[in-house]
């Protein structure tokens, strides 16, 4: 056998791919021939010399930061919607064309909407006013006749004409 | 079923807790992969996340056909080699050497044995970077993916009986530009 075929066989032989017959034959060769001898020491130390490449031990947020980079590409994606607008190349014209006509079309739904929302909060506002307003005098009026079981006050009538009951009397 | 495969179902299904899950399966795997196949530390995990995105992308689409860590090998194979292409990376060993190799562990930073790594890692990254791209990627999914015979035919859309050609082949090629480097020069026999 010829020291390049068997060198061929050393290699089938370290992956594993001889038969047996194969294993014999390198047997035979290396016996007489140191230079394969060599060969078949190197073929496997070579192999496992590949192992001193030793892994690296990649950062322990390696999953979150996955998720982080997925978010701000959909963020992104958002913001392609303004591109893909960009990308029609309206002109300015254009553009104002259409931004008019979406002004006017507010106003005109504004004109025509049924607007009865200020009246109704006009209404409940001058209630609700008028409530506070009659509490504040009846609470007054009570004060004033609370205070004068205890004599005469000088500032009695005072109070009374401020707080509109002057005329009572 | 395969837990990989059932994984990515429910990733299809909208679970992104099952994509998490495979992510911490694999990722490692890959940053390795792309690691070796670059000889660039930092990038490798970029490149990573990118093999993962395209994964993630494509979910809606996925079919249980093959074995995943062969889509996914396939899919850091293309990645590596595209960004290798690109950047047209041709560092010199001064430039290497400032990347990767054994980080932030004190119990291993002892200087001989970080050189040693260090120089060992450049040489067979330049004995592997010298091998056609075939048998390249063949010995680095048998060697260090521990991936089958089969599993890397796939990877490769080729024949078993071709991978074994490749890391045959890459063998006897590595055999000749590393024996150099064995201890003791690889000049001593059985
Ligand atoms: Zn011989």
């Amino acid at each position: 056998m010829e020291c390049s075929d068997c060198k061929e066989l050393i290699v089938s032989w370290s992956s594993g791919d001889l038969p047996p017959s194969g294993k014999e034959s390198i047997e035979a060769h290396i016996g007489e021939c140191p230079e394969c001898r060599l060969y078949m020491s190197q073929s496997d130390r070579v192999w496992n010399l590949l192992g001193e490449w030793r892994e690296v031990e990649p950062r322990s947020d390696f999953v979150s930061c996955f998720w982080d980079r997925v978010s701000k590409e959909e963020r992104e994606s958002g913001w392609s919607v303004f591109s893909y607008v960009r990308k029609l190349r309206l002109n300015w014209a254009m553009a104002g064309a259409l931004a008019s006509v979406l002004i006017v079309g507010i106003f005109t739904f504004a004109l025509f909407k049924p607007d009865s929302g200020f009246e109704t909060y006009a209404d409940n506002d001058a209630r609700d006013e008028q409530i506070l307003l009659e509490l504040d005098d009846a609470t007054t009026r009570e004060t004033t006749d609370a205070l004068s079981i205890y004599g005469p006050w000088e500032n009695t009538v005072e109070i009374m004409k401020i707080n509109g009951y002057g005329d009572m009397n | 079923m395969d837990i990989d495969i059932e994984l990515m179902l429910r990733t299809k299904s909208g679970d992104d807790g099952a994509f998490s899950e495979l992510m911490r399966r694999h990722y490692k795997g890959v940053v390795n992969y792309i690691y070796r196949y670059t000889n660039l530390k930092e990038n490798s995990e970029d490149l990573a996340q990118e093999v993962f995105l395209r994964i993630y992308r494509s979910r809606k689409n996925y079919r249980p056909e093959a074995k995943f860590s062969t889509w996914l090998y396939k899919i850091a194979t293309n990645v590596s080699l595209t960004h290798v292409k690109k950047k047209n990376v041709n560092l010199s060993l001064d430039e290497m050497n400032d990347e990767g190799g054994e980080i932030g562990d004190p119990e291993i930073d002892i200087a001989a044995d970080l050189i040693y790594r260090k120089e060992i890692k450049d040489v067979i990254f330049q004995a592997m970077e010298s091998l056609p791209e075939r048998e390249k990627v063949a010995i680095m999914l048998c060697k260090y993916e521990g991936l089958s015979y089969e599993e890397a035919a796939q990877v490769l859309e080729c024949t078993v009986g071709a991978v074994k050609s490749y890391v045959h082949r890459g063998r006897m090629k590595l055999i000749d530009k590393l024996k150099p480097h064995l201890p003791g020069g690889g000049e001593y026999g059985v």
